[in-house]
C-alpha cells in the first residue's frame, strides 16, 4: 500500500509531468518512427533511414548486385593511417593550431615554440625532411583526397554536375614513411603528450579517421544473418532505443528524486514522517522503488511502439521476432543507470537538504556525454553507454563483459548510496546531523 | 524591523543583493568553465554560433529561472503576499533586472571571443544568443512558478533548451 501511495505521490507531481515531456520529446525527435522506415527502406530497396548515409536497410537481404554494402569500422593500414596522420600533423605544424576535443566540444591548442620544435622533430623522423623542407612541401606530397583531409584539387565535377571527390587518388603522392608502424605510435603518444587530450593523434581517433572501410558482399550477408537469423531482429533497435533514451535517463531522473526526497521539508511534515513508526531502510526502499517504477514505466509504453511494428513485420514476412528483447535490454542497459542516478540523487538530497544533487549529476552526465564515444567505448565508469547504429552487433559482442563490468559498477554505486542515505536519514530520524539550516543559509542558490 | 520599502531605489538595494547573491557567483563561475571545455578563440562562424548558443546561452536558466525561489516556500510567501508593497513590481524589477544581467553576461563573453579572433557577426550573433538565453530562462521561471518548485523550472529550462534545438 505504502508503495501505491508514494508512486502516486510522484506520478501527480508537477516535476514528474515536466520529466514525461521532456522523455516524449527526447524519444519522439530520435527514435520515433525508426523502425517503420526501416522496415520500408527493406521493402522498396532504398536506403537506411537510420543511418542517413548510402547504407543499406538492416532487414534486407544483400544481393550480389548490391553497388554498396555499407562500411565498417576497420583498423587501417599502417600506411593509410601513417600518411594521414603525417598530412594532418603538417597542416596542424604549419598553422600552430591544433585541433582537440577534449569533452566532445572542438578546442583550439596554440603551441609555443619549444612544443612546436617538438612536434617538428616529429613530422621529420615519420617523413624523413628537414624543417626548412617541411616548409616547402611539394603540392603533391600527400594524395589530394586523405581519408578525412581534401586538398585542393581533391575532386572534379561529374556530368551531372554534381562534385565528386576520388578517395586514394595516391598516385601522384610522394610520402613514405621513414619509420616502423611500432615507433609510429609511439611518437603519436609523445604528440598527443604536447598537444593534449583529445587531441586528433590518439590511437582510437586515427584509426576512426583513417580506418573507415567499405564491406564486401560476404561480410554484408553474414551481419544481415546476425541481425535476423541469429539475433531475431529486435535487438538491434533494442539496442539504437536505448542509445537514444541512456543520454535523458542519466539526467531527469535526479530531479524528480531532489524534488520527492524534498517534498517532506517543503510542506513542513518532516517531523511527523520521522516521528512514524516504519524503519528507514523501509520508507527510502519503497521511496526509491517508487521512483524507479515511475521512471522505468514510461520507458517501457515508449518501445512499444518499435516492437509493435517489428510484431506487424514478422507477420507480414514470417520472420521471427525476439518479443522480449526491449525489456531485457531495457531492464540491463537502461535500469542500473537510473537506479545510480536516483541513489544519488537522493542521497545528496537527503544529505544536504538541497538540490545539490542536480548541480553534481549534471557535472557528472556533462563529463561523461563529452568522453564516451558514440559506439563500442564503454569504461567501468560509464554512465550512459552508447550505440549509435542499428548494425555493429559485433560491437556488443567484443565488449560484453566490459558492459557488464559497468552494469554491475552501476549497481554497487546505487547499493552504496541508498545504504549511505538509510545511514543518514537514521541518524536525522535519532536528532543527530541536523545542520540543514547552516547548508540552505550558505548555500541559498539551491534552496528549494 | 523592516515593514516595507520606501522606494524603488530602497528596494533595489535590499532585494537585488538577496535575488542574486548566488545565482551571479554561479553564473561568473559557470562562464569560466566554459572555455576550459572548449575553445573559445579563433572559431570560425559556426564554430562561435555553436559555442555561444549550446553553452553561453545557458546563463539565462542560471540568472533568470530562479529569481523568485523564495517565494516558493509556503511562509514566506504568505507574508510577502500580505506586504503593501506591490509582488508584481517585485518580480517585474527582478526580471528586469535578470534579464539585463543575462545580455550583460552574453555580450562580455562574445567580446571576449571576438578579441579571441572570432569570426562571427557579432550583434547579430549575440542578439539570438541573448534571446535564446530569454527562452530558456523565463520557461524555466514561468514553470517554476506553476510547480511552485526550483526543479520544475530546471527541468522545463532544458527542456526549452532541447527544443529550441541548441543542445
Amino acid at each position: 500500500m505504502l508503495f501505491f501511495r508514494e508512486l502516486k505521490k510522484v506520478c501527480f507531481s508537477m516535476v514528474y509531468v515536466v520529466f514525461l515531456g521532456l522523455l516524449l520529446f527526447s524519444w519522439y525527435e530520435n527514435f520515433y518512427g525508426v523502425t517503420e522506415q526501416e522496415i520500408k527502406a527493406a521493402k522498396n530497396g532504398t536506403i537506411s533511414a537510420q543511418t542517413g548515409r548510402m547504407e543499406p536497410s538492416i532487414l534486407r537481404k544483400p544481393s550480389k548486385e548490391d553497388p554498396y554494402y555499407g562500411s565498417k569500422q576497420g583498423d587501417g593500414t599502417p600506411e593509410r593511417i601513417m600518411m594521414g596522420a603525417a598530412d594532418w600533423m603538417h597542416i596542424e605544424y604549419m598553422s600552430n593550431s591544433y585541433a582537440t576535443y577534449p569533452y566532445g566540444y572542438y578546442k583550439e591548442v596554440k603551441l609555443d615554440e619549444k612544443d612546436q620544435k617538438k612536434i617538428r622533430d616529429i613530422l621529420s623522423e615519420i617523413t624523413g625532411l628537414t624543417g626548412e623542407q617541411l616548409k616547402a612541401l611539394p603540392k603533391d606530397y600527400f594524395p589530394t583526397a586523405n581519408g578525412n583531409i581534401f586538398h585542393s584539387g581533391a575532386g572534379s565535377l561529374a556530368e551531372d554536375g554534381s562534385y565528386v571527390i576520388e578517395h586514394g587518388k595516391s598516385e601522384t603522392a610522394q610520402f613514405c614513411a621513414q619509420v616502423s608502424y611500432e615507433q609510429f605510435w609511439e611518437l603519436m603518444k609523445q604528440a598527443e603528450g604536447i598537444i593534449g587530450r583529445g587531441s586528433n593523434y590518439s590511437m582510437e581517433n586515427l584509426k576512426l579517421y583513417f580506418g573507415q572501410e567499405e564491406m564486401d558482399y560476404e561480410e554484408a550477408m553474414e551481419e544481415y544473418k546476425t541481425n535476423v537469423y541469429e539475433e531475431k531482429v529486435s535487438p538491434a533497435f533494442a539496442r539504437l532505443f536505448c542509445d537514444y533514451l541512456a543520454s535523458p535517463l542519466g539526467l531527469y531522473p535526479v530531479l524528480i528524486a531532489v524534488a520527492f526526497c524534498i517534498k517532506d521539508r517543503r510542506d513542513g511534515i518532516q517531523d511527523l514522517v520521522d516521528s512514524k513508526s516504519i524503519r528507514t531502510g523501509k520508507l527510502l526502499g519503497v521511496r526509491f522503488a517508487a521512483m524507479l517504477t515511475a521512471v522505468m514505466l514510461p520507458v517501457i509504453l515508449l518501445s512499444l511502439e518499435s516492437l509493435f511494428s517489428l510484431l506487424r513485420y514478422s507477420v507480414e514476412t514470417g520472420f521471427a521476432v525476439d518479443w522480449t528483447a526491449f525489456a531485457a535490454y531495457i531492464l540491463w542497459w537502461l535500469c542500473p543507470s537510473v537506479m545510480a542516478v536516483l541513489s544519488i540523487g537522493m542521497f545528496i538530497t537527503i544529505w544536504t537538504e538541497t538540490p545539490l544533487a542536480v548541480a553534481i549529476q549534471g557535472i557528472w552526465w556533462f563529463v561523461d556525454r563529452g568522453l564516451t564515444g558514440l559506439s563500442g567505448d564503454v569504461k567501468p565508469w560509464t554512465l550512459m553507454v552508447r550505440h549509435n547504429t542499428l548494425g555493429g552487433s559485433e560491437l556488443i559482442r567484443e565488449n560484453v563483459i566490459r558492459i557488464w563490468q559497468n552494469r554491475g559498477v552501476m549497481l554497487l554505486l546505487c547499493l552504496v548510496f541508498w545504504g549511505l542515505s538509510c545511514v543518514v536519514y537514521e541518524k536525522r530520524r535519532k536528532g543527530a546531523w541536523k545542520y540543514a539550516f547552516w547548508v540552505r543559509k550558505h548555500m541559498g542558490f539551491f534552496k528549494n | 524591523m523592516r515593514f516595507g520599502f520606501e522606494n524603488i531605489w530602497d528596494f533595489l538595494k535590499i532585494d537585488m543583493r538577496h535575488t542574486f547573491h548566488n545565482s551571479v557567483p554561479f553564473a561568473i563561475a559557470y562562464l569560466c568553465l566554459i572555455p576550459k571545455i572548449r575553445g573559445i578563440s579563433n572559431l570560425d562562424a559556426i564554430q562561435s554560433r555553436d559555442c555561444l548558443l549550446q553553452s553561453v546561452s545557458l546563463v539565462g536558466c542560471v540568472l533568470i529561472t530562479p529569481i523568485t525561489k523564495w517565494e516558493y516556500d509556503v511562509c514566506i510567501r504568505e507574508a510577502v503576499t500580505v506586504k503593501a508593497w506591490d509582488r508584481a513590481k517585485t518580480v517585474g524589477l527582478r526580471l528586469a533586472a535578470a534579464m539585463i544581467l543575462t545580455a550583460a553576461a552574453v555580450l562580455g563573453f562574445a567580446c571576449v571571443m571576438k578579441r579571441g579572433h572570432c569570426s562571427f557577426n557579432f550583434w547579430e550573433l549575440a542578439s539570438e544568443t541573448i534571446g535564446g538565453a530569454y527562452g530558456i530562462g523565463l520557461t524555466g521561471w514561468l514553470l517554476g512558478e506553476v510547480g511552485k518548485n526550483l526543479a520544475v523550472g530546471y527541468l522545463g529550462a532544458l527542456g526549452c533548451y532541447m527544443l529550441c534545438g541548441m543542445f
